[in-house]
């Protein structure tokens, strides 16, 4: 699945599942979380120290495993963006976007002439390494590119119209541990003030045709409960997460039979 | 010992002390810096070439090894700062302070309400990966992290009040080498205009019941006079310097055996 096919699977009404990548430092991470059945890998650089070398290289790996490989940026630094894509990350996905003057620095750099200032640094992995046309080249390079926008504030909820209504965002993505700190209200992942931002950030991102995404939410109650409101992608936790809990769950287990 | 131990160490008078890292690229530096007897650790990322994932892998080991880690990076950017802290760092020494508005950023990226904004990113290595409610992770993250404001220009000795009394701000230390090239008297480190420097801080420090550190002294007469103020950090050892002064006095030894 390249960008542009994610983007199409998420216009049909699929719910795209993702890996985010936050002890793992090689690109095997990216075989092992398509033998687990997701759709896409998160590679996360804002709550991980991985270089953006290690980071390319794991989008590298995935683009070869069939998964799109999207990186969440440290901030909101436009040549980090671009020096990302170049390397062959699908997508990137920009953290804490209170507005839309604060990702569109970030979307020019991610974007051709006419739709941006991108700049052209040679034949891309995305593309094959193919030797087009500049015109053909920047077209379609750019259909394959994601950028998507995180919404972890009550001043991104209230922005998020004019968010989505940017021509170079493809989707919003909920950060909602951040969300419900801003809020006041942290770690209350079931609070009826968070379903309503949900909703009206999808209702919004949904008028102008972009799909949202779930982030931070990984207990089977919230999910089943969240997900049906119309979540096209979700993200169902990190590498560190799966392995701290399977870890302690089979230890425990253990444990008792030991003592049993 | 660990960060809070540090600051209560601190407070109550007693003088830590630090090697830095400039040379090491791997992370048994922290092994030898603990079997030397040192105190904290510090990752040089302003002068030396590690990037955060590096330095992130010297913190975890400088923790499994006792020794507080300790991460001055490059310069001011917030979001270097929070990914050391998510990746294991204990402490940032962050340079060049001149006005509390250079190190505001920082506070709030690396601390959690209500001092700051910082993003949460999931169980931390400094908590053991403890899967806390958020409110006990974000107080626990906050006192483990500690923040230590560098003076290196007679703009940050004018303003040292302001920035001790920073909310999040530990501690005061001295760049010394960089304050006398700031001064106008480049190395001249027994000038009495130093020492009224470090008078000032210290007060200032006091006042607001921060730690006050030193760096840059080495001259053991010097050292005697100085830690006589009061500071209780001091950090004169980096891996390159000793390197240089051992490999030196080995080889002069050697050519007066050798004659060449």
């Amino acid at each position: 699945m390249d960008g542009a096919a994610f983007r199409e699977r998420m216009r049909a009404g699929e719910t795209l599942l993702g890996l985010g990548v936050r002890l793992a430092r090689t690109g095997e991470i990216a075989l092992v979380a398509r033998a687990a059945g997701f759709d896409w890998l998160f590679v996360d650089m804002e709550h991980n120290a991985l270089s953006i070398d290690t980071a390319a290289q794991i989008c590298l790996a995935a683009q070869a495993a069939g998964l799109p490989a999207l990186v969440r940026l440290p901030g909101d630094d436009p040549s980090t963006a671009s020096r990302l894509l170049d390397g062959g990350a699908t997508g990137i996905v920009v953290p804490h976007v209170d507005g839309p003057d604060q990702i569109a620095p970030v979307i020019a750099r991610c974007r051709f002439p006419p739709r941006g200032r991108r700049s052209i640094g040679g034949p891309v992995p995305q593309l094959g390494y193919a030797a087009l046309p500049a015109a053909e080249h920047m077209a379609r390079a750019d259909e394959r590119t994601l950028v998507v926008a995180m919404i972890e504030s009550p001043a991104a909820v209230e922005a998020a119209a004019a968010i989505a209504a940017l021509p170079g965002v493809d989707a919003l993505l909920f950060g909602s541990n951040d969300l419900a700190l801003e809020m006041g209200i942290p770690g209350r992942l079931d609070d009826p003030r968070l379903e309503a931002a949900y909703r009206s950030v999808i209702e919004a991102a949904g008028a102008h045709g972009k799909p949202v995404g779930l982030g931070g939410v990984y207990t089977a109650d919230l999910l089943a409960r969240y997900l049906p409101m119309g979540f096209r992608f979700a993200l169902l936790g990190s590498d560190l997460a799966l392995v701290l809990g399977g870890g302690r769950e089979r230890v425990a287990t253990a444990r008792r039979l030991a003592a049993a | 010992m660990d960060v809070p131990e540090m600051r209560r160490r601190m407070l109550a008078g007693e003088c830590t002390i630090g090697f830095s890292v400039r040379l090491a690229r791997s992370p048994e530096i922290a092994a030898v810096a603990r079997a030397c007897g040192y105190d904290w650790l510090l990752v040089d990322m302003e002068h030396a070439a590690i990037d955060v994932d590096l330095a992130t892998r010297m913190c975890l080991a400088a923790n499994a090894e006792g020794l507080v880690s300790i991460v001055r990076p490059p310069g001011h950017d917030p979001t270097i700062c929070s990914r050391l802290l998510d990746g294991g760092a204990g402490g940032l020494l962050v340079p060049h302070v001149d006005r509390p508005e250079d190190i505001r950023p920082i506070l709030d990226a690396c601390k959690f309400a209500p001092i700051g904004h910082r993003s949460y990113g999931g169980p931390l290595p400094q908590l053991d990966y403890a899967s806390l409610p958020h409110r006990e992770h974000m107080a626990a993250a906050n006192e483990r992290s500690l923040i230590i404001a560098m003076v290196e220009s007679p703009t940050s000795v004018a303003n040292a009040e302001a920035i001790a009394a920073l909310d999040g701000v530990d501690m005061l230390s001295f760049g010394t080498h960089d304050l006398t090239l700031a001064m106008g008297i480049p190395g001249e480190l027994d000038h009495p205009r130093v020492e009224e420097a470090y008078r000032t801080v210290i007060a200032a420090c006091r006042e607001h019941g921060r730690s006050v550190g030193v760096g840059g002294i080495a001259d053991r007469a010097l050292l005697e006079r100085y830690l006589k103020l009061g500071f209780t950090s001091i950090g004169i050892a980096s891996d390159l310097g000793l390197v240089l002064a051992g490999a030196r006095a080995q080889r002069s030894m050697l050519r007066q055996i050798v004659g060449r």
